[in-house]
């Protein structure tokens, strides 16, 4: 008998399972998670609802699965409380497939940005971590150039230059999408 | 490490699980499926309300895998059996308000658990 895997490719056929799979790891997927990234703080649900400056009824429904009506402000500002990033955008079955192979608490649980700097600082640099302040070192765009140009500045800009004096300058493959961005 | 989900299969070789997965339309089938592919993934204290719940008194020891599909109750009644790791579903119950159906699931439930442990080969695996 096929297993989960196989299953669910053979139902992917389907248009309507489609939209509905989609619907359903969008809703289960985001209460699973926030529960994950709570309990991984040691948060009560109280708690997130203080740092949301929601009642913790509104975290209680955020944790059912079978709830699903977040507004983006909403994950914005629940984003905000885990201090974690959001990334909300279309893709592929083959990406949502890929990305409900493991679905654990371990998984589903990420990271603030301060523990990312914090496992950069004790670990050294490698894989995600140092992906994601790569990223940041050389991703800037003209306007993020004016922005620091005018004084706006990220607060992170000081830890990244604390952080990685060797990678200051960016590998050949960054150097065509720089051109012609002022340093 | 992933839980394995069984059914259960009648000495006839009939299996009332699979054969009401394969009657649900194909909304419900996207429901239950990501249901038990989240539930796969979580270890045993987890498992808990609203998606799962212990069950008490004549079924101690069982439990039920609960979603509401097309307006009803389900439950998926079941057992963590046979051995680390597996929950072997036994029965499909539907609930509309106070009424059950089928209304002896009870017994039907511990009788195939029974059987079950007494003889794993009756619980099919299914999803893993």
């Amino acid at each position: 008998m096929p297993g989960f895997g196989e299953t669910i490719q053979n139902e992917l056929q389907n248009r309507e399972f489609r939209q509905s799979y989609v619907t359903e790891n969008l809703r289960r997927g985001l209460a699973y998670q926030i529960r994950a990234i709570r309990e991984a703080r040691g948060w009560s649900q109280a708690e997130l609802g203080h740092e949301t400056q929601k009642p913790q009824s509104n975290v209680s429904r955020w944790e059912d699965p079978t709830y699903g009506k977040f507004s983006l402000q909403t994950l914005l500002e629940i984003a905000d409380a885990f201090d974690v990033a959001l990334i909300v955008r279309f893709a592929p079955f083959t990406e949502l497939l890929e990305t409900v192979a493991d679905l654990s608490p371990h998984t589903l649980a990420v990271a603030s940005y301060d523990e990312e700097i914090e496992a950069v600082q004790q670990e050294g640099l490698g894989g995600a971590a140092k992906a994601i302040l790569e990223a940041q070192a050389f991703s800037f765009s003209a306007e993020d150039t004016d922005r620091k140009n005018a004084g706006a500045g990220y607060g992170f800009r000081q830890s990244e230059e604390r952080l990685l004096p060797s990678i200051k300058e960016p590998p050949p493959e960054y150097k065509p999408a720089l051109a012609g961005v002022p340093s | 490490m992933p839980w394995v989900f069984r059914t259960y299969r009648k000495a006839t070789g009939r299996d009332d699980v699979r054969e009401w997965y394969a009657q649900l339309s194909a909304t419900d089938r996207a429901k239950v499926l990501t249901l038990l592919q989240y539930l796969r993934d979580q270890p045993r204290d987890k498992w808990t309300r609203p998606d799962f719940d212990q069950l008490k008194g004549k079924c101690a020891g069982l439990g039920e895998i609960r979603c509401k599909l097309s307006g009803v109750q389900h439950r998926l009644i079941g057992c963590f059996a046979p051995g680390r790791m597996n929950f072997t579903m036994l029965v499909l119950v539907t609930k509309k308000g106070r009424v059950f159906d089928p209304r002896n699931w009870e017994n039907i439930a511990v009788e195939r658990s029974r059987d079950v442990v007494a003889d794993p080969r009756c619980a099919d695996a299914w999803l893993w």
